[in-house]
Order: C-alpha cells, then sequence, then structure tokens
C-alpha cells in the first residue's frame, strides 16, 4: 500500500512540476529564427556609383549621416508620374535633411527629360535624378520589379523600409512617422 | 498544332533537359525551410506529404521524395513523364491501365482535358452527394492542380527556351516593359495580322507573348513559400519566388537568397555537383536550421515503423517461447524479447522527444499523437510492472498493446502529422495539463484492461491459484485508482479549459460525455467491489471491459462529428471500432461463461 501512495504523490508532483513548467511557458507556434532575429532593418544599404542628369558623379554611400530614399520610377509608369511632383515638394522642404535618389527605368534619357520638362518645376539639389536604362540599380541590386517603389535608408546607410507602389502622403504623414524619427538616431559616421 | 502545345508547355514549364534525378546527390538540400500550411518545415516534409497525397506512398519506385521535389522544380519538363498520380480505373478515363496504377502529369493533362465537362458539372455540385467514383476524379482534379503549382514554382530562374540563349525570366524582365511598349507600336501601326508584320517585329511580338503566357500562368503561385520575409527578426510571412514580381516583396537580401537558387538550379541543370553542395550551404548559412535537420532526420528513420518491428518481434519472440520446451531456449527467446522492447519503447520515446522538440510543444495535440503518447504510457507501464516483478507476462502485455496501438498511428501516417493546430488547441499551458492528464488516463485505463483480461485468462488456466488472483486484484485495484485520479483531474482541467474558450465549463459535449463516461464507469466499478455490490470476478470483468469504454470515448466520439471538439472528427475508422467492440465483448463473454461454469464443476 505504501508503494501505491508513493506512485500516486510522485505522479501528482510530476503533474503539479508539469503544469507549473507549463505555465511559465507562453503559447508558441512552431518556431523558427532567423539568424538576425534581433534586426529591425533589412541591414546595410547596397552602395553604387551614378551619375545624374545634370552630370554630378557620386556613390549612394556619399549620403549617409542623413535619410536617403531611393526611389524607382519611369516615366511610362502612371502613377510614378502622379507621384513624382510630391517628392519634388519634399525634398524641397527638407532640404537640408533629406536626400532623395530617384532612379529611372526609362530606356532613353530623353524620356526623362521630356518628362522633367512637361513638369516645369525647379529640382531641388537634394533630389538626383539618375538614368539606370539596363536596369541594374533596379533590379540587379534593389529587386525592384513593380514601380514606383522606394527604399528609406536610414543615416546609417541601413535599409529601413520600403514603400510599395504609390504614396500619397510623402510630405506629412511619411515625414513625421518614418523620416524624421531617423535625424535623432545616433549614426556611425 | 503540336508543336504549338509543345512550345507553349515549355514555356510555361520552363526550359527542357534531360537530366536525372539520381544524378545529383541532393544532400543538405532537403532540409531548406518553406512555409507550408502555418508551418516552417523542411522541403523533405512537404515532398514527402505530397508524394503521398499523390501516390498514396512514402516514396516513389525510383526517387525519393526529395529527388521527386527537385526535379519538379528544377527540371519541370522531365518531372511531367515520372508517374506519381494513384488513379483507379485509370481504363474508364481512357488511359492505359499499368500494374502500379501510377500515372504521369502528361497522362493526368489527358484525363482532366476529357474529364473537364464531368469535373465542371460535379463541382457545381455539392461534396457530400458525389459517389466514390466521382470523389476520386475531384481528388485527380485537385492532385494536377497542386502538382501545376509545384512545376512552376521556380520558372521565374529557370532558363527559358527562348532562344540559343540561357536567360531566365527574371532577365527577360529587364526589357518586358519595352518589348510591350514595342508591340502596341507595332499593333498600332499594323493591326493584329501577323503577316503584315517584318520578321523582327514578329520576333518582338512573339518574345513579349511568351513572357505574358509565363507570367500569368506562374505569377498566382504561391504555394512554395521558401522566402522568410527579411523584415522580420522572426518571420511569419514567407513567400514564394513569384510574389517579388506580383507583390512587390523584393529587396536586395531576398534577391540575394533567390539567386542562390538560381545557381542550385543552374548546377542541377549542368549536373554540378560542386556549385550545388556550394549553393545549398549558402542557403542553409540563412537560417539556424536545427529544428530542420531534426525534422528531416525523423523523416529519414520513421520510428513509428522502428517501434512497431521491434514490438512485433517481443511479441513473436514471447509467442514461440510459450511453445519451446527447453528452458534454455525459452530463457534466450524471453531475453529477446525483453531486449526489443525496451528498445521498442526507447523508439517510441524518441519519436515523441523528437515531436516536442521540432513542434515546441507538449507531445498530444491530435489524434495520432495521442495514440503514441497511449503507446508509450502503457510500455513504461509494463516495462515498471516487468522491473517490479521480472515476469515476462508484463513484456508479453505491454508488447499486444504496442503492436495494436502503432498499427493504430500508422494509419494516420499518410496525413500532415505535424499540422498546424487548430487556435483553440494552440495553448501549451492546457496541452501540457488537460491533455497530457487525459491521456496518460486513457493509457493506465488501457493497462488495467489488459491486466484484467489477463487475469481472466489465468482463472481458466490455473482456478486454483488464489494467490496470483488476490496479488493481481491489489495490482488492479491500484491502476483503477490511478486511472480514475488521472482521467478525473483531466476530465474537471478540460472543463476549465472550455471555460475559457468557449464560455462554459460543461456543455453535455459528446467528447465530454465520453470522458465522463469512462469516470463514472471507473467510479462505479471502485465503488461497486468496496460495497460487495460485485465480486472479485465482476470487478475483473468491468475493468477488463474498460478497453471498449476507452476506444469508445477515444475514437468512437469523434465519428459522430457533433459538438465544439471538431478538431478532433474524424472518419473511415467506424467498422474498424465495430469490430474491436464486438470482438472485446465476445471474448469477455466467452471467459466469463467459461470461469463461471469451471466454477460451477
Amino acid at each position: 500500500m505504501k508503494i501505491n501512495l508513493i506512485i500516486i504523490v510522485v505522479l501528482c508532483l510530476i503533474g503539479a512540476g508539469w503544469m507549473y513548467a507549463s505555465y511559465n511557458n507562453a503559447p508558441k507556434t512552431p518556431s523558427y529564427q532567423n539568424k538576425n532575429a534581433d534586426i529591425r532593418t533589412l541591414g546595410d544599404a547596397v552602395d553604387f556609383k551614378y551619375t545624374t542628369l545634370s552630370g554630378e558623379e557620386k556613390n549612394l554611400k556619399d549620403h549617409a549621416g542623413k535619410p536617403i530614399l531611393l526611389h524607382f520610377w519611369a516615366s511610362w509608369c502612371a502613377p510614378c508620374i502622379i507621384e513624382f511632383p510630391e517628392l519634388i515638394k519634399l525634398a524641397r522642404t527638407y532640404q537640408n535633411d533629406l536626400t532623395i535618389v530617384a532612379v529611372s527605368s526609362d530606356t532613353n534619357i530623353g524620356d526623362i527629360e521630356n518628362f522633367l520638362g512637361k513638369l516645369k518645376q525647379k529640382i531641388p539639389s537634394n533630389l538626383k535624378i539618375i538614368h539606370d536604362g539596363d536596369k541594374i540599380i533596379t533590379q540587379d541590386l534593389y529587386a525592384t520589379f513593380k514601380l514606383p517603389e522606394t527604399y528609406l535608408i536610414n543615416p546609417n546607410f541601413q535599409i529601413q523600409k520600403k514603400y510599395i507602389g504609390p504614396q500619397s502622403k510623402w510630405e506629412h504623414t511619411i515625414w513625421d512617422k518614418d523620416i524624421r524619427p531617423l535625424l535623432t538616431i545616433e549614426t556611425n559616421q | 498544332m503540336i508543336r504549338f502545345f509543345t512550345m507553349l508547355f515549355m514555356i510555361i514549364m520552363g526550359t527542357a533537359s534531360t537530366v536525372r534525378a539520381a544524378d545529383i546527390d541532393l544532400g543538405n538540400w532537403s532540409s531548406l525551410p518553406i512555409l507550408y500550411e502555418g508551418r516552417v518545415e523542411p522541403l523533405d516534409s512537404f515532398a514527402r506529404l505530397h508524394v503521398k497525397k499523390f501516390s498514396g506512398r512514402e516514396s516513389l519506385p525510383q526517387l525519393s521524395a526529395s529527388e521527386w521535389l527537385a526535379l519538379n522544380l528544377f527540371d519541370p519538363t522531365t518531372a511531367v513523364n515520372i508517374p506519381v498520380f494513384k488513379i483507379r480505373d485509370a481504363a474508364q478515363y481512357g488511359l492505359t491501365e499499368n500494374k502500379k496504377r501510377l500515372y504521369s502529369y502528361t497522362a493526368l493533362v489527358q484525363l482532366i482535358q476529357n474529364q473537364q465537362t464531368t469535373i465542371n458539372q460535379l463541382l457545381e455540385i455539392n461534396a457530400e452527394d458525389w459517389t466514390p467514383e466521382q470523389q476520386h476524379l475531384v481528388e485527380i482534379y485537385e492532385h494536377y492542380i497542386l502538382n501545376t503549382q509545384i512545376l512552376r514554382s521556380l520558372t521565374l530562374i529557370l532558363p527559358l527556351s527562348i532562344g540559343d540563349n540561357e536567360e531566365s525570366f527574371l532577365d527577360f524582365r529587364k526589357t518586358q516593359n519595352d518589348l510591350q511598349r514595342k508591340v502596341q507600336n507595332i499593333v498600332s501601326r499594323k493591326g493584329a495580322n501577323l503577316e503584315n508584320y517584318t520578321d523582327k517585329e514578329k520576333e518582338i511580338s512573339f518574345l513579349s507573348y511568351q513572357l505574358s503566357l509565363l507570367e500569368n500562368s506562374a505569377a498566382q503561385n504561391v504555394l512554395l513559400r521558401i522566402i522568410p520575409d527579411q523584415w522580420d527578426g522572426a518571420p511569419t510571412n514567407w513567400f514564394a519566388p513569384w510574389s517579388i514580381i506580383r507583390d512587390g516583396t523584393g529587396d536586395p537580401k531576398t534577391l540575394e537568397y533567390i539567386i542562390i537558387w538560381r545557381d542550385m538550379a543552374e548546377a542541377y541543370r549542368t549536373q554540378n555537383q560542386e556549385l550545388w553542395d556550394y549553393s545549398v550551404q549558402d542557403a542553409q548559412a540563412y537560417f539556424n536550421n536545427s529544428k530542420l535537420k531534426i525534422e528531416t532526420l525523423y523523416n529519414k528513420i520513421n520510428l513509428t515503423n522502428v517501434s512497431l518491428f521491434l514490438f512485433s518481434m517481443a511479441l513473436i519472440f514471447l509467442v514461440i517461447s510459450s511453445f519451446m520446451k527447453s528452458s534454455k531456449i525459452n530463457k534466450t527467446l524471453n531475453y529477446a524479447a525483453t531486449i526489443n522492447f525496451g528498445l521498442g519503447t526507447l523508439s517510441l520515446l524518441t519519436l515523441i522527444s523528437m515531436r516536442i522538440y521540432i513542434l515546441n510543444r507538449p507531445p498530444v495535440g491530435t489524434l495520432y499523437e495521442s495514440i503514441l503518447f497511449v503507446a508509450l504510457i502503457c510500455a513504461l507501464g509494463f516495462l515498471f510492472m516487468f522491473w517490479r516483478s521480472k515476469n515476462t507476462t508484463a513484456i508479453l502485455l505491454g508488447s499486444i498493446s504496442g503492436v495494436i496501438l502503432m498499427t493504430a498511428a500508422r494509419g494516420f501516417v499518410g496525413d500532415d502529422t505535424m499540422g498546424t493546430l487548430v487556435a483553440v488547441l494552440n495553448t501549451n499551458f492546457w496541452l501540457g495539463t488537460h491533455v497530457l492528464c487525459i491521456t496518460m488516463g486513457y493509457g493506465t485505463c488501457l493497462i488495467a484492461s489488459l491486466m484484467a483480461q489477463k487475469d481472466l485468462w489465468m482463472r481458466i488456466r490455473q482456478p486454483q491459484n488464489l494467490n496470483f488472483q488476490k496479488q493481481s486484484l491489489r495490482h488492479l485495484k491500484t491502476i483503477v485508482i490511478i486511472s480514475l485520479l488521472l482521467t478525473t483531474i483531466g476530465t474537471i482541467l478540460g472543463g476549465i479549459w472550455a471555460d475559457q474558450s468557449w464560455g462554459r465549463f460543461w456543455g453535455w459535449d459528446p467528447k465530454e460525455n465520453g470522458a465522463l463516461l469512462i469516470v463514472l464507469w471507473l467510479a462505479w466499478i471502485i465503488h461497486s467491489k468496496i460495497s460487495n455490490h460485485i465480486s472479485d470476478l465482476g470487478y475483473v470483468m468491468g475493468t477488463a471491459y474498460l478497453s471498449v469504454i476507452i476506444v469508445l470515448a477515444w475514437f468512437g466520439v469523434n465519428l459522430l462529428n457533433v459538438g465544439l471538439h471538431s478538431y478532433g472528427f474524424i472518419s473511415g475508422v467506424a467498422k474498424g471500432i465495430v469490430v474491436f467492440c464486438v470482438f472485446q465483448t465476445l471474448l469477455l463473454a466467452f471467459l466469463w461463461r467459461f470461469i463461471r461454469k469451471k466454477r460451477t464443476a
């Protein structure tokens, strides 16, 4: 009889222990852990050398230290040409705090010039318009297959966010929510 | 016309090549991850599940499941000729019957074309009104759609059969928009009649058409979710390769990973083992994949079969031993049986431990897992008894329970035994308490039932052995008390869980009634014995009949398809349950009658 009692007590203790252990173990779905589980950015942005339409030669990384918007567009893409004036406005408003690099996939450079000519707006100096006719930057480096798309790169030259499709609230909502907070982050530069 | 369709098929499926799967050693490729039905699992599990679904087998005559998947992904035009689909009465669908009843995707396409009208009509009516043949036809159609998706999964990165170069859709994508604009220009100038076009214009139009066709046929394909969302630290969202085109989910890291897969495709096509190993290693570097490796190992060693084999061997040795007169041989056979039984229990314990590690939750969440767990409880229980008594009868009873339960478990292996649990079950606390308590209760009840049946048998063989009867009754009382304790606590915990999940403690749901039935049965025999309303024999009979009560409460109520425990509903086992219950009832009735008769005599 003694042994039976011991068995029952042991079983109860195991049960109680299991209950306690389970209770402290939050519900989990079958998990998979990315090696970079702690990061919330997409790591370093890919650097490339570019020449703007006005002939200025630079690397993307030269703009590190403040937020960069890497915008992919083309003059034949209807949503892109609707969105473009908004980006000009944003660049003009935050001339000292932001660089916008607008990469066009147009085959001919003339198409971009035509489009900009029709816009009749002065392009601010922090808006760099570059031609990527062979789509090396657009597709091979940044995997952009649908236009328009925009990457937000933080002052540490890490990709912070990606915007798929045209955005209508660059100057207010996106600036306030996503870009302005980046101005205060500590940089490694 | 045939050439045109052949060409279209090649465009949609990617490029043609004539490699054999066995020429590349897949190595660790099978343990790369994929998100399928809410769970991240190795490609090996995905492959096995689909091979089993299509063919009803674990692997194909000349290919393992992973090799079949690799062939489908990297060499679709060869894969379409591999017989993988099980079709009953193929002749009625115009196919030539073969012994193995396995047919290729190409044959399936022919079947679907012949039966398209019938299938469309069937899909219009209620599934419950289908005959078994009609159900089989719809199943074939579903398999066709599923395999089509698998075949098209990587067409984004496979070289296209366009021109002499080996460029993929991803490369052609750079020129696609320009081509479309050129075609628009040609059409606006010359109309839609091809005869008015120059050779160059025809080439441009055809290339643009081919690319659009490929994109339209494959872009909706989201089955092969092999790319984790790079933005998410512990990704819950995974993408199929085509979604970088369709949904804009591409980014530099995703592209890096896709390029690795493109290298794999090239290695597979060119039979370059070195490039293959290098690419697979690169892909593996993205993941902390110890779980994926364990799951691949789990798939390979198939411990369900190993345990069943070892329990069967133990049983066979003991049966042979009972016919042997030489005590030396008897001793050897008993020893061999004990070793086999011990190893069977160990492999079952390993199987359950691996599942706990892979699924990151307590061992019982599905009916299949409950069978494994009950088998383990029985095996451990009988091992404990053997350790205490040194009597091989415990090994015999344990082997019987092991063989029966593991055979039942094998019936569920075809389904995804590691599938995601329904939301209500996804709580480690209740899975670790209520469910384990109840299933342990099932296990101890089965132990009690088997011991009681052995007791009845001994009452026939050695009616004068009162010492054994007394000792057996004592053991039965202990195990029945433990069973009552576990099932009662388990049922009450279930009520609390039901209160939290469904807002009521008790709802007279069939599953709840089943649990209550066990508790009441156990309480009845215990109290009847204490109050001397039943004899020792009655008590043993009542305990022996627990097996029927357990089977009804465990499986039987799931057949009713009523109540809130819908995640446990099953079908197709009614016959088995009826046979078991009738057999047990008749056996116990026979034993009862025989013992009574012997006593009277």
